[in-house]
């Protein structure tokens, strides 16, 4: 498979071209789902929503007051990400004999996509029970999650892309 | 908005003074390390949400990365709240505490 490939356009301004292959892309397209379903039903999966919302303040009746005045909102905002990145990958173009998409980013959008994307990795993360810096190193400790592992490796590249992107 | 004291919490002096010097202590802000989280990808939220350069970004990032916790912000208790507020929506781990007076 191709390593997926990003570059600015020519337009003014100008928008990031990325082509994600097709087992890239199905990770893209199914990742909205995967993210609503947490946050609609956060209760199913206690330990994701820790990861996703840590806690701000050491004391308990600090950390207790201000999530009884942000949690919900912190919530929505969250969902709304999830739905801007849906409409990125939906407006996505698909490439002649299935070999991926081309997604058509502006720049401003770009933050956007890497941070939904980085909420599903740390979804991946957490399910696979990762808490080693060199959890890459060695994908035999990951055998019964096989495909949570390569699609987090690859999300990973995704996300060094853009940044790599921003900086040019 | 900021907290406003009820006018009973500064019936007696050392009350007061403790209250006072509770609310006038500036809030640290803290991040810490996280294996899920890229190198580059931090060093961008930083610069995002912090508008630190990139070399100080990086810095800080390392910092994170080695030592296991950075101070990346020191101010008052509405800011602190907003930065970790932010940091957390970037997917990184951090928290607040107040000075120690």
């Amino acid at each position: 498979m191709r390593i997926p490939r990003a570059r600015w356009t020519k337009d003014q301004p100008p928008r990031l071209a990325f082509v994600l292959p097709t087992p890239v892309a199905e990770i893209c397209q199914a990742l909205p789902d995967r993210l609503r379903e947490l946050l609609i039903h956060p209760e199913r999966s206690p330990q994701v929503i820790d990861r996703l919302f840590p806690r701000t303040h050491e004391t308990e009746v600090d950390e207790r007051e201000h999530r009884r005045l942000l949690g919900e909102s912190l919530l929505e905002r969250r969902r709304d990400q999830v739905e801007a990145y849906a409409e990125l990958i939906a407006a996505a173009e698909p490439l002649r004999l299935q070999r991926g998409l081309r997604l058509l980013l502006p720049r401003a959008s770009i933050d956007l996509f890497m941070r939904v994307t980085n909420d599903y990795r740390l979804l991946l993360a957490t399910e696979m029970g990762i808490e080693d810096n060199e959890w890459q190193l060695d994908a035999s400790l990951f055998q019964d999650r096989q495909r949570e592992f390569v699609e987090l490796v690859w999300l990973s590249g995704i996300q060094e892309i853009l940044l790599e992107a921003l900086t040019q | 908005m900021k907290p406003v004291l009820a006018a009973d919490t500064l019936t007696r002096p050392e009350e007061a003074t403790k209250s006072k010097t509770s609310l006038g202590r500036p809030w640290k802000v803290i991040v810490w390390d996280d294996p899920i989280n890229l190198m580059n990808y931090v060093v961008h939220v930083f610069q995002t949400v912090f508008g630190m350069p990139r070399e100080e970004a990086t810095q800080r990032m390392l910092e994170v990365h080695h030592q296991g916790r950075s101070l990346v912000a020191t101010c008052d208790r509405e800011d602190a709240e907003v930065y970790v507020d932010k940091l957390h929506s970037y997917g990184l781990q951090a928290t607040m505490e107040q000075v120690e007076g």
